[in-house]
Order: structure tokens, then sequence, then C-alpha cells
């Protein structure tokens, strides 16, 4: 049995899959990003490795994505995070015509012909509004973890307009509420909104189509997938691999490569070292 | 570099009226702002010699005649007709070459990246406008360029994409974006700067009577402005054309800060291409010259997200 893997190596998180031949996930590891993103990415997977009780040379064909895709020294290919997002969301979602990733600092639209080809895609640009980071800022500013926000956010009956379109500034606006008086889940939940208004019109920008899948670390909070879905006036498709989505997509381009070296086929994906 | 003694600038670019205030500041240099009428809705047309030309032109002219007494005062100098003529007639032959030369890329491989070999042809084109230098140097380059299609010399060795550029360079990352593309394989084979940002003659074929100067100055000035650069609300036609005539595989749009004039079309021209005519797009951002608003990693990222897009369909089509 051959095994490949994709590494994601994105802003805040480096995330690592393993796959076989038959598309199967053997092993997953997650963890923060630290300043050496080199580091990051060996760590990451030596913790895949490990998870899927494998070694080095187990791997046929590494894939790697993510901003820091060009510092994993040892991947075979580097493929965009917008390729490997579409292409995770599809094998997920087949009808998947539409994703949304939100991610640490990034947030993607991305457009999906019928032949599983990405036609479009969007990014937020110079400004990390509309991002989790956005909620980074909630977490410290209200003192609890992110994976309390969400919860805590729908139990929101009269929400706050959060004017700022600037993530560092939205902590004083957040704090500024609170001294009002105003109540944890109502800030929460104009801060989810604002997220979501923004992400929409990134969305609208490359042409939704159903169905959407919504992927990317944010997608796990529960107020984000119920506003995003109203907002957007579409049920959302929702991984509980989410987070891997990208790493997942690295993974079956490396699995196309193996097949295409099996082929005796040039490489599928354009890539660069 | 010596300090100016006039600052020439039009409303057709409000960064170059800046750059005028600023020079008034330092140096006390006099600034003279022309007024040029633009297009003043979608379906205008700049017909020559239309009473609404001629109209818009003699607005132009009686500026030209106050510049031209603005000079004489500054210089000492009189202004000689004669002399415009001559200027205006090395223009016509050196703008005869630069349309043979833009249209020399439309041949595959396209022998030089209109985004930067080509930013070069144009700068000699802009700096030594009107001499004699510049026809020679515009017939030393026609010759060149024909001689690399004649070969079929490409830019680049293995040419994978044909792009059309819609913007500004970001000079002071010039090389670095554009490798950024010839990396993949991707050559610009046509741009709208190299249209705009030449003073817009080659786009409409429009050359100066030389035996009514001044007149024909203001005639071809008004035409120039309107259909090369007021164009870029209304460009989208055009742009369509060009994708034709180039054998376009995408386009490329440079949002930029420092102009609005030119920005500020590209999300609905985009739109247009990418909906009506099923043209893969890719829209960055920085800047002509602040180097604050270029990042690296972020333009990089979307440019191989780009090359992807493009890749997946080539596998599509067959190619």
């Amino acid at each position: 049995m051959k095994y490949v893997a994709g590494i994601d190596i994105g802003s805040t998180q480096a995330k690592g899959i393993i796959m076989d031949e038959h598309s199967e996930i053997v092993g997953k590891a997650i963890l923060d990003m630290e300043t050496n993103m080199g580091t990051a990415a060996q760590r990451v997977f030596e913790r895949v490795l490990a998870n899927a009780n494998l070694s080095y040379s187990d791997i046929a064909f590494t894939v790697a994505t993510g901003y820091g895709r060009y510092r994993v020294t040892f991947g075979d290919l580097q493929v965009t995070e917008i390729s490997c997002h579409a292409r995770g969301a599809l094998a997920e979602f087949p009808n998947t015509r539409t994703v949304l990733d939100i991610g640490g600092q990034d947030t993607k639209a991305i457009r999906i012909g019928d032949s599983g080809e990405v036609t479009d895609f969007a990014m937020n640009d110079k400004c990390a509004a509309g991002t989790g980071r956005f909620l980074g800022a909630a977490s410290f500013a209200l003192e609890m973890p992110l994976s309390d926000l969400g919860p805590l956010a729908l139990k929101s009956t009269r929400p706050v307009k959060i004017t700022t379109t600037c993530t560092v500034f939205a902590e004083t606006e957040i704090i500024g509420h609170l001294a009002k008086g105003h109540l944890p889940e109502d800030v929460l939940m104009g801060m989810h909104h604002s997220i979501a208004t923004r992400c929409a019109s990134l969305v609208r920008r490359v042409g939704m189509a159903p169905d959407v899948t919504f992927s990317g670390g944010v997608s796990r909070n529960v107020a984000m997938v119920a506003l995003l879905e109203d907002v957007l006036g579409t049920p959302l498709n929702v991984s509980s691999q989410s987070q891997f989505m990208g790493a997942i997509g690295a993974g079956l381009y490396a699995l196309d490569n193996l097949q295409a070296a099996k082929r005796s086929q040039t490489a599928y994906a354009t890539g660069s070292k | 570099m010596p300090k100016p003694d006039i600052a020439i600038a039009s409303s057709l670019c409000n960064v170059y009226i800046k750059w005028a205030e600023i020079w008034e500041r330092q140096f006390n240099t006099p600034a003279f702002v022309l007024d040029i009428p633009g297009k003043r809705f979608a379906a205008w047309k700049s017909a020559a010699g239309s009473p609404q030309h001629l109209s818009d032109a003699r607005w132009v002219e009686g500026q030209f005649r106050d510049l031209i007494a603005r000079c004489e005062q500054i210089t000492g100098k009189k202004f000689v007709m004669d002399r415009l003529a001559e200027v205006e007639e090395h223009v016509n032959e050196m703008i005869r070459l630069w349309v043979d030369i833009l249209a020399f890329n439309q041949n595959r491989p396209a022998p030089y990246n209109s985004m930067l070999d080509g930013l070069t042809y144009m700068g000699v084109l802009n700096a030594w406008r009107g001499t004699s230098e510049g026809v020679e140097y515009m017939r030393l380059l026609h010759e060149e360029v024909a001689g690399k299609v004649a070969r079929g010399e490409g830019r680049v060795s293995d040419e994978r994409f044909r792009l059309i550029f819609s913007g500004t360079p970001c000079y002071v990352n010039m090389r670095r974006l554009i490798e950024l593309f010839e990396i993949h394989g991707g050559v610009f084979a046509a741009s709208d700067y190299l249209t705009y940002a030449a003073g817009g003659l080659d786009c409409a074929g429009l050359f100066y009577d030389t035996s009514r100067p001044l007149e024909s100055l203001a005639e071809v000035t008004t035409l120039a402005s309107q259909m090369g650069l007021s164009n870029h609300f209304f460009s989208h036609h055009a742009l369509a054309q060009q994708m034709k005539d180039f054998s376009a595989d995408g386009i490329v749009y440079h949002g930029i800060k420092s102009c609005r004039t030119v920005a500020t079309s590209m999300a609905d021209n985009r739109e247009y291409v990418t909906t009506r005519h099923g043209m893969p797009t890719l829209y960055i951002e920085s800047d002509l010259i602040d180097p604050r608003y270029w990042s690296d990693a972020q333009i990089k990222n979307r440019v191989d997200a780009f090359f992807e897009v493009l890749e997946q369909r080539a596998r599509l089509e067959g190619r």
C-alpha cells in the first residue's frame, strides 16, 4: 500500500493528513503555527506520521499548500489553497459549486465549474476584518475561548451593531459596548453579523451557485453557520473535517500525481518550487 | 535633476495635478492644468470632425494658446509654429511604428512582454517624443521586433498562456510582478497601459495634420484623451475585441490606490468579461509607486492560484 500526504501551512495553524491509495484518510494532525514555518511544517508532518503509524519512507508523494507551502522542504509539489480547498470540498460534497473558506486571517470565496475546475476566486485584501482574526479579537476582549463564542452568540436577543471595519479597533469597540452595559452575547452576535456580511459580499463577487460548502476553522462556529445561511439564503455544507479541507485537497492532488506517475504521465496540477 | 520651470498637467490625471501642486509648494514652480473634456456618457461617440468634437477641441486649443503665452513669458523665447509642425511630424512617424509594434504581439509567441520590455519601449517613446532620435529608435525597435516575429522568437521560451493586462505597472516592483507570471509561462501580449500612457493616439489611428499644427494638436489631444483614457469607464467592448485579436487566455486587472480613473472601472469590466465571455480573470491590488501597498505573499498566492485555474481549464479543453 502506498501513501500520500497533504500539508497545509496556514497563517494560524498547520494541518497535515495522510491518505492511502484509495483516498482513505489514515492520519491527521493539527498544531498552532510558530514563527518558523519550516519547523512547523516538519513538526506537523512528524505528528501526522505518528498518528498514522507510518514513517517518512512510506510517503510516496507530498503536496504542500497554504501561505507557507514554499517552506515545506520535504514537499514534492506546491498547490495553492484555492485549488486545494475546492478539491477537498468536492471530495466530501460532490455537488459543491461554491466554497466559502474562513481561516485565521484569510477568507476565500471559490467558484467551481461543473467539471470540478475552479473558475473564479476572491480573497480579502490588505485587511483581516471578516476573518477568524475578528473572532480572535472578540475572544481576547471577552476573555473567553474561541469555542465558546458561537454558542454564546446564539443566545443573543438584541444584537449590537458593530460599526468598525477594523479588526484591531474592534477590540476597543467591544470593550466600549460592554462598558455601556450591553450583554456579551449581543456584542458577539454583532461581531458575527459583521463577519457574515463581509464574507457574503465575497461570495457574491464570484457568483454563488448551490451547493455552498463552508470550510476553514471558523466553520466550526455554530453561530457563523447559522448567520451565513441566513445572509446567503441557502443551507451550507459543513464538514466535521472542515479545518483539514485544504490538507485533504492537497492529499488528493498528491494522489493524482501518484497515479499519473504509475501511468508515466506528467504531473496533474501546476506547482512551483 | 534641475528644478522645473513649469509643471503641465491635465484633468485626465488627478495624481499629476497633485504632483504639480507639490512642486508649486516646494520649488515655486508655476503649474498649468489643462482641462480636457472627457466622454460624458456610455454611448458617447468621439467622432473626429463632429460638432461636439470640434467644440471640445476649441476649448482645448484656447488653453494651448494660454500655455504658449505662459511658456514664452517663462523662457523669454517666442513660440515657432513650424517647430511644432516638425515635432508633430516626428510623432506621427513614431506612432505609425508604435501601432505596428503593438500589433506584432498578436503573433504567437509574443515577441515581448507588454508590461516589462514594452514599458521600456514606451518610456523611450514618451521621453524622446517628437525628436529625430525618437524616430530613429522606433525604426530600430520596429526592425528588431519584426525580426523576432519572423524567427518565431518569444519573450519566454515556453509561452503557455497569453494574457492581457489592464491597469498600470507597479513601478517599485515592476519586474517582480511580471516575473510572477512569466515563471508560469504567462506573457502579457497586450495591455491598455501601452495605449493610454503613450498618449492614446494608437487606439484610433490618430495623426497630426501638420498643415494646421495648433488646431490639430487640440483636435488630436481631445480625441486621444476621450478614446484612450476617459474611455476607461466604457472600455469593455474594446477589450472584448482585444481578447480575440491577441488570442487571450485570461485578463489580469491591477487595481491601484494612486489612480482612481484607471481602477474604478475594473470591477464592472471584470464582471462583463467573466460573465459575458467566460474569460478567466484575476484581480490584484497594489500601487503605481507606493511600496507600502505591495504585499508579495498575497499577490503571489493569487497569481499561482490563477495559473492553476488556467491549467485546469486548459486540461478540460485538451490543450
